[in-house]
């Protein structure tokens, strides 16, 4: 079977240049970031800087408030995903282990939130956040991200998997309902909720229109909308915003390539069909 | 343990279910019925409703021009995006579904476009399409203006968007892909069928349900679509690039016009919901469940 062998080294070589191919803007991006400003002037295409320079990072921190955005990014992101995973984990609970009036209701209605797309929905949640006098704050950038159906949909696949006589053996022991959530049903749930506050720290990372839309002044701006901001038309100034790309996206990438598994097969669950 | 439930036990599942559904209703059920009220209604800069008009801000956004043509932008956009994504996903799949030793190299790479955040690639895309230096016409020797041109513009946004959305389509093709059964391929593989043939007999219907989540996800993310045209165009040249959403996001942040901005996201949810339902009907004549 020496040619099966030939071929599977001919697609592997294929993949490889696929995938480099694929990750290209990716590259360039983080080559562009450390040449000289002449460099990236030029009108011959360079892929690798001649003399690299850390003086676009430099350029980058010092000249504008990247920094600034890099921490309201951070907040944002962690604080939003600690509260959707909080409550989504509180409602899959009651979802899972509790029999109650209007539970199928209750349900269908949480997963009816799947199927309006949030942004259509900015027009009257900017209308409450202004109300509330929330523009420019971190409460109103995080407000419509604090609670996903999707997240409570599969922490309660997860919750549904423990038989609720675990619950029962433990009440027996005389452990209230609430000891039982915190010290025993959150601890042995950790893979699934890892799981759903990296994805929910990717995703909110990531959001553009609704931190555009109730942000105004410069240092509550998140990365995602600040990088934006860094352009010139003009173009002269690309090395300083390649530096900002490439801060910007390294979080992501990383959380992405460590916890690439965890992330895909959280993905999944949600999305199988039942 | 007590027999009759006390009332604090009876509210129990409900004070867990609390901050859940407040958010629910604060942000997506009120919000929603108050958007469908409201473009009924001439509203004022602040959001108050002024005047009851019954359907004529729909009948005006219809007949104003720049409307059309950012409904049939998203369509486009759709049309553009969402059928390659898939195909190249599915391809990619197919061509890494057997585990080699360098898969977990090219796996990763072929997935990584779904942790990067449309902004970050925006302004990576906008560099390479700088027409006089940017990387594409430099390497090529073309002159080609790719995002201040109006036929153009919109299939240079496409690109990145397709770039964005393959890596996502990859990921769940590719165990999509890995789950059908190996006898099926290897009988067909004995009754001498091509690597063509197997795709389009065995992989198509095998993997349609994966398929069809995909692609109904993602004709409601497409249309829905509005960073890239609004980092990279402003909806330009000439409103060839404006989106729906990016309609209603300059007639608020803009003007402050939600007489226009309410009926319009109306518009864009009922659209998302229709080619939602298409889709289910799709469904039941041309998915396979195992």
């Amino acid at each position: 079977m020496k040619s099966s062998k030939t071929l599977e080294l001919i697609i592997q070589i294929l993949c490889i240049s696929l995938a480099l191919l694929i990750l290209f803007p990716i590259f360039y991006a983080v080559s562009v970031s450390f040449m000289e400003h002449r460099e990236v002037l030029s009108k011959t295409p360079h892929l690798l800087p001649k003399n690299p320079t850390t003086g676009n990072y430099v350029t980058a921190f010092t000249r504008t408030t990247l920094g600034r955005y890099m921490l309201n990014s951070f907040l944002i992101a962690a604080v939003t995903s600690f509260f959707r995973l909080l409550f989504a984990a509180m409602a899959a609970y009651s979802f899972a282990f509790f029999e109650f009036r209007g539970k199928k209701i209750l349900f269908a209605l949480a997963m009816t939130t799947l199927m309006i797309p949030p942004d259509v929905l900015i027009v009257s949640n900017y209308a409450t956040i202004s109300k509330l006098g929330l523009i420019n704050t971190y409460t109103g950038i995080c407000s419509i991200f604090l609670v996903s159906a999707a997240n409570l949909f599969l922490v309660r696949q997860y919750f549904l998997s423990f038989a609720s006589s675990i619950r029962d053996a433990a009440q027996i022991d005389g452990c209230g309902s609430f000891r039982f959530f915190t010290e025993i049903l959150l601890p042995i749930s950790k893979p699934i909720l890892v799981t759903v506050f990296i994805s929910s720290f990717v995703n909110v990372w990531n959001q553009y229109l609704w931190p555009l839309l109730v942000t105004n002044r410069n240092e509550m701006r998140t990365i995602q909308v600040g990088i934006t901001m860094l352009k010139d038309r003009e173009s002269s100034i690309f090395g300083p915003v390649m530096a900002g790309v490439t801060i910007a996206l390294i979080p992501t990438v990383l959380v992405f390539i460590v916890f690439q598994r965890k992330i895909v097969s959280g993905m999944m669950s949600g999305a199988v069909k039942e | 343990m007590k027999k009759i439930k006390s009332p604090v036990r009876k509210a129990e599942p409900y004070l867990w279910l609390l901050p859940a559904f407040v958010l629910f209703a604060v942000f997506t059920f009120i919000p929603f019925l108050q958007t469908l009220w409201k473009s009924l209604f001439i509203v004022d800069a602040f959001g108050n409703i002024r005047q009851f008009v019954a359907f004529e801000n729909y009948a005006y956004i219809l007949s104003d021009p720049r409307f059309r043509q950012a409904v049939l932008n998203s369509l486009y956009f759709v049309v553009l995006t969402v059928p390659i994504s898939k195909i190249l996903g599915l391809l990619l799949a197919l061509l890494a579904n057997n585990r080699r030793p360098t898969s977990v190299f090219y796996e990763t790479g072929f997935a990584l476009p779904m942790a990067m955040s449309t902004s970050v690639v925006a302004m990576i895309f906008q560099l390479l399409y700088v027409p006089s230096l940017g990387f594409i016409n430099t390497f090529f020797g073309w002159k080609v203006q790719w995002l201040n041109s109006p036929k153009i513009a919109m299939l240079s946004l496409a690109v990145i968007q397709i770039w964005l959305s393959t890596g996502y389509a990859f990921v769940f093709l590719l165990s999509a892909v890995r789950s059908v059964p190996e006898e099926i391929i290897e009988s067909a593989r004995l009754e001498g069928a091509s690597p063509f043939r197997r795709m389009i007999d065995i992989y198509l219907p095998l993997t349609s349900p994966t398929m069809f989540y995909l692609i109904i996800t993602d004709i409601a993310y497409a249309m829905m679509m509005m960073s890239l045209s609004n980092i990279l165009t402003d909806g330009g040249p000439n409103g060839a690039t404006t989106t729906i959403i990016q309609y209603i996001y300059k007639q608020m942040a803009a003007t402050g016009n939600y007489t226009n901005a309410n009926p319009a996201a109306v518009i864009a949810f009922i659209m998302t919901f229709a080619a939602a339902m298409l889709g289910f009907l799709w469904e039941k004549k041309g998915v396979h469940y195992q």
